[in-house]
């Protein structure tokens, strides 16, 4: 019993076995194999172009391989039904790098949607104070009744995100959440991640900026040309001697920080200056 | 050799679109009870596709209905009654609007103006990315999207040509007045006894399964678009072509089994 239940406990959120595709002959993702551990953040990281998006689809099961297998919180979504498929999605969450908000909805139908359909037994009012509490903590727009297209860039990645959190779910997938958002509210969405990762969340997501890596992750993986370069631990990346890791992380931070000096410190938990 | 090849290929090609073609009907076709017992979420879709491909088409298809018997009944009258046979204006008039072209213009109409709407609604949502939302947030898109746009244009099709035959013959009388005076009573007991059950059935089963078609063809093909926002206009096109093809050719097979 307790075996099966260290097992569990170590078992990952979502493993990558032998993933690679190709599209008409060029590959995008060659033979990667990763597990990423539940109850952690990892953040996928890598320079522009070298599959990091396409590498999170798969993990959440939105684009099919052509080779390999993947397993998302314990379901094959190869082998699944249409009812364990639904049930795995309204496990988790997905902040996409364009937002992909519904156009013709209002925000506030937006964020409603899915806690109506995952969770029927919500009724109206329940469904907006849920609503409510989570665009006043993250400073979203009042005006709910907006369009998509009637609201800024940083306000629909905002949105973006509460959709995703909206139904509490296990895995998170982001992709650069917090591209187009001002500074004040990126401190709320980083405070909010902290949080769900705190109450045992998994979070996977690919980022060019700093602050996310060193303040929510506990895993880094580095990508280039479609291979995974090094997977590890934050400290174990941001002290790694490999040169060519070095190089990768010090050009993908430099888009964001404007700080001087190593720049690597950023992810270094220990030197880490929003730590 | 390398035409055989070609051939070969195109033919395995089409073969395999069919397919999927079948396969995806099936599907849609499987989701229709689970949106049914489901429904919480999609009525607000279903609720905007009967507003626009039924109640927002009403004056194109009043319009194109009261012109059509209008000249059903100036060419009848000034023909037929040569012949001896006046009274054939009103088995002409119950053919040709109830159970050919009110069935058949109406889905015309119907795909050219929902038809590349969706079409082009799809491709945008796919291209945004939209699609793909429903899906990791576990909405099945099948479910949420197609399933409510097919009973909307469905429903509005039938309710179309119910609209069609209303106005078309109604309209007949009106012009049938300034060229041939009848009363209202005899006008009516004259398409009364040109009407069957049969004319009546044909035309439900017309509407109801071109409305299916146009649906299911528009909904094919803005889903087939992959990436690119230059594949929308080409997937409205390809929407409206193959609709109207496969109209035409359901519609002849209709009526073939109604003279079987």
């Amino acid at each position: 019993m307790d075996e099966m239940l260290s097992e569990q406990m170590i078992a990952p959120a979502c493993r990558l076995t032998s993933i690679s595709l190709a599209s008409e002959s060029t590959p995008i993702l060659e033979e990667i194999t990763v597990d990423f551990p539940a109850n952690a953040c990892t953040v996928v990281m890598g320079p522009s172009g070298s599959g990091k998006s396409t590498l999170l689809k798969i993990a959440a099961g939105l684009i099919v391989p052509d080779d390999g297998s993947i397993e998302i919180l314990g379901v094959d979504p190869a082998r699944a039904s249409d009812r364990e498929i639904e049930n795995l999605r309204a496990r988790n969450g997905f902040v996409f790098q364009d937002g992909a908000l519904w156009q013709n909805m209002s925000l506030y139908d937006n964020l409603a949607l899915p806690l109506q359909y995952h969770e029927p037994e919500r009724d109206a009012a329940a469904v907006r104070a849920r609503i409510a509490e989570l665009t006043r903590e993250l400073g979203a727009t009042r005006r709910l009744e907006l369009r998509p297209s009637q609201v800024s860039a940083g306000e629909r990645k905002i949105i973006s995100f509460i959709r995703a959190i909206v139904t509490d779910p296990e895995l998170l997938f982001m992709d650069e959440p917090t591209t187009s958002v001002d500074a004040e509210r990126n401190t709320l969405l980083i405070a909010r991640l902290r949080s769900i990762r705190e109450r045992g969340r998994t979070i996977i997501a690919v980022t060019h900026d700093a602050r996310i890596a060193s303040r929510i992750a506990d895993y880094i993986l580095v990508v280039k040309e479609g291979r995974v370069l090094r997977f590890g631990s934050l400290r174990e990346i941001s002290r790694c001697a490999d040169a060519e890791v070095e190089r990768i992380l010090t050009d993908v931070l430099s888009e964001t920080a404007t700080y001087d000096g190593d720049i690597l410190d950023l992810l270094d938990p220990d030197e880490s200056p929003f730590a | 050799m390398h035409h055989v090849e070609r051939i070969g290929a195109s033919t395995i090609t089409r073969v395999d679109r069919f397919i999927y073609a079948v396969g995806y009907v099936v599907e849609v076709l499987r989701q229709v009870p689970r949106f049914l017992t489901h429904r919480r979420t999609g009525s607000r879709v279903l609720t905007m596709q009967v507003l626009f491909t039924g109640v927002e088409a009403l004056s194109v298809i009043a319009t194109i209905s009261l012109g059509i018997g209008t000249v059903i009944v100036i060419q009848g009258l000034s023909l037929l009654p040569q012949f001896g046979q006046g009274r054939l204006i009103y088995s002409i008039l119950i053919i040709v609007i109830t159970r050919e072209l009110g069935p058949i213009l109406t889905a015309l109409i119907v795909t050219a103006r929902s038809g590349t709407a969706i079409a082009t609604e799809l491709g945008n949502m796919v291209v945004s990315h939209e699609i793909e939302a429903y899906s990791i947030t576990g909405i099945n898109p099948i479910r949420h999207i197609v399933v409510p746009r097919l009973i909307g244009v469905t429903f509005s099709t039938f309710l179309l040509n119910l609209y069609f035959n209303v106005f078309g013959l109604l309209g007949s009388f009106v012009v049938t007045q300034f060229v041939n005076p009848v009363s209202l009573q005899e006008y009516w007991s004259g398409l009364l006894e040109a009407l069957s059950m049969t004319d009546v059935a044909s035309s439900i089963v017309k509407s109801l399964v071109f409305g299916a078609i146009t649906a299911l063809v528009a909904t094919f093909h803005g889903l087939q678009v992959e990436r690119s926002s230059t594949e929308i206009p080409v997937a409205a096109i390809r929407s409206v072509g193959r609709g109207i093809t496969l109209l035409i050719v359901a519609n002849a097979l209709i009526t073939l089994a109604y003279y079987l």
